[in-house]
């Protein structure tokens, strides 16, 4: 009796450690970025990342353009989706006077039948919490649509992670950008 | 002075602030070369945050004599260029009179003028000691010879040519052009020529105590590479004809890596990510400069290295 008593003491201890030592395998192999990159490097990288969101915002005044061809509205909508983890990633609806959240997709849809908007991105851009694949970028943005004006505070998570890139018949692992979802501050 | 005048004049300055950036340009508005229109497009968007078309640069200001001013907007933005207020002001002339009396608001204008004049006195005093204190080893010399376009004859930009001593192998520093100076000096010099956008040249250069004018180096443009570069500078318009381009001069295996500024890190792009940037090109593309490019056998580019401002 003592000694079976013992025993599940014994496998319960194992089990436990060996748990706790497969936590700390994962927090090994998923470093934060802050420990991958120095600290000029990683910063060199988050403002690279600006130029992403100025991108997208390019597109997205754009895409508000009358008379725009269909052909080229397409070849933008695929370059502003290029820019996102994917089609469903949630982000401001700039066409809404009241704030809400909707699909990229759906916003693209919708830019369609909007009335031209004028947006200009804030210059100063703070990166907050980083971890092993990503960091949220705050940023504030202006619309003027039809003579009146809003502003929106934002906070985007913005992917960086070792992801494979095909060069025609070779491929390899390198560091790419992907925009992730939007929240109002 | 008319307004047309005034306007010529504004038209030399644009220059003379031109050459601040570009030193090695030093021709005039008919000179003015393609890539020097493209130049001035990307320095008024720096430094005026305004847009300037390359036809209304072809109308307004390649032509020697014009017989319009443009518009009153326009000739705002070319003043701010080179330090004026605007328009208005350049065109200003104070009204010189007989009389001894003068008003409150000119002798503060004469006030003004006077510390002026006292502040350019004060620089000059100190750039003439700065002259004479300065090592004369640091005084810069543009090389003794003339780059230039082997079909279209123009002069070549030197930012974008690298000059290399190959005399027996070739060097793996480019020449300063002080180095190159001395070196061909007294004897003569084969050098490797090297640019993204021209074809590789070995070439010999006489001495220069020898030649009466600077010998001329004809460089063979690399015209794939020329089109990379003009489509970096491009707009919205005929975006389908620059994909189908760029699909044309671009190799499968194309691997375009960015620097970062300051050299902290790259980011890279295949082919289709490449075509998909400029065909719609965004404003951060005219921060991009080529500076170095590797073609494949048949021409089309493998490699393009940019780096960003």
């Amino acid at each position: 009796m003592r000694s079976g008593i013992v025993y599940i003491v014994f496998l319960w201890c194992a089990s436990v450690w060996s748990q706790a030592a497969t936590e700390s395998m994962k927090t090994t192999n998923e470093q934060s970025l802050k420990q991958v990159f120095a600290a000029p490097v990683l910063q060199a990288y988050q403002e690279n990342s600006d130029i992403k969101i100025q991108e997208l915002f390019f597109y997205l005044q754009q895409l508000t353009q009358p008379g725009l061809e269909p052909s080229l509205r397409q070849e933008m909508e695929t370059a502003c989706l290029a820019l996102f983890v994917n089609e469903a990633t949630m982000v401001v609806d700039l066409t809404s006077p009241t704030p809400t959240h909707i699909p990229i997709a759906t916003l693209l849809q919708k830019l369609a039948q909007s009335a031209p908007i004028q947006i200009t991105v804030s210059e100063r851009v703070k990166y907050n919490t980083v971890t092993y694949r990503s960091w949220t970028s705050g940023y504030t943005i202006r619309c003027v649509q039809n003579g009146s004006s809003r502003e929106y505070a934002i906070s985007q998570i913005v992917f960086f992670q070792l992801l494979p890139q095909q060069f025609g018949a070779h491929q390899q692992q390198t560091y790419q950008y992907r925009l992730g979802a939007m929240e109002l501050r | 002075m008319n307004e047309m005048q005034h306007f010529q004049e504004l038209k030399r300055r644009v220059l003379e602030r031109y050459r601040q950036d570009y030193p090695y340009f030093q021709g005039d508005w008919k000179t003015f070369s393609s890539q020097d229109i493209l130049n001035l497009i990307a320095l008024l968007e720096r430094e005026c945050k305004e847009t300037v078309s390359e036809k209304w640069i072809y109308t307004h200001l390649k032509p020697e004599t014009n017989t319009k001013l443009p518009r009153k907007n326009m000739l705002h933005v070319l003043c701010r260029f080179v330090g004026v207020s605007s328009w208005d002001e350049f065109i200003f002339e104070p009204v010189v009179t007989g009389s001894t009396v003068v008003s409150k608001e000119e002798t503060k204008r004469s006030k003004r003028g006077y510390l002026w004049g006292m502040g350019m006195g004060v620089v000059l005093v100190l750039l003439a000691v700065a002259y004479f204190l300065w090592p004369e080893k640091k005084v810069t010399k543009m090389p003794p010879v003339k780059l230039q376009n082997q079909y279209t004859q123009e002069a070549v930009d030197s930012s974008e040519v690298q000059v290399y001593d190959a005399t027996h192998t070739v060097g793996t520093q480019p020449l300063t052009p002080q180095q190159f100076e001395e070196k061909v000096r007294e004897k003569p010099l084969t050098v490797f020529v090297k640019s993204p956008f021209y074809k590789d040249t070995i070439v010999q250069i006489p001495p220069s105590s020898t030649v009466q004018s600077p010998p001329v180096v004809a460089l063979q443009p690399d015209d794939y590479a020329m089109m990379v570069k003009a489509f970096l500078k491009a707009d919205i318009t005929d975006w389908q004809k620059r994909k189908t381009q760029l699909q044309h001069i671009l190799s499968e295996d194309l691997e375009v890596m960015v620097m970062l500024k300051g050299g902290l890190g790259s980011e890279f792009y295949n082919k289709a990510q490449f075509v998909q940037k400029l065909t719609i090109p965004t404003p951060v593309l005219k921060r991009w400069e080529i500076v170095d490019i590797k073609n494949e056998p048949d021409g089309k580019l493998k490699v393009i290295r940019i780096k960003q401002e």
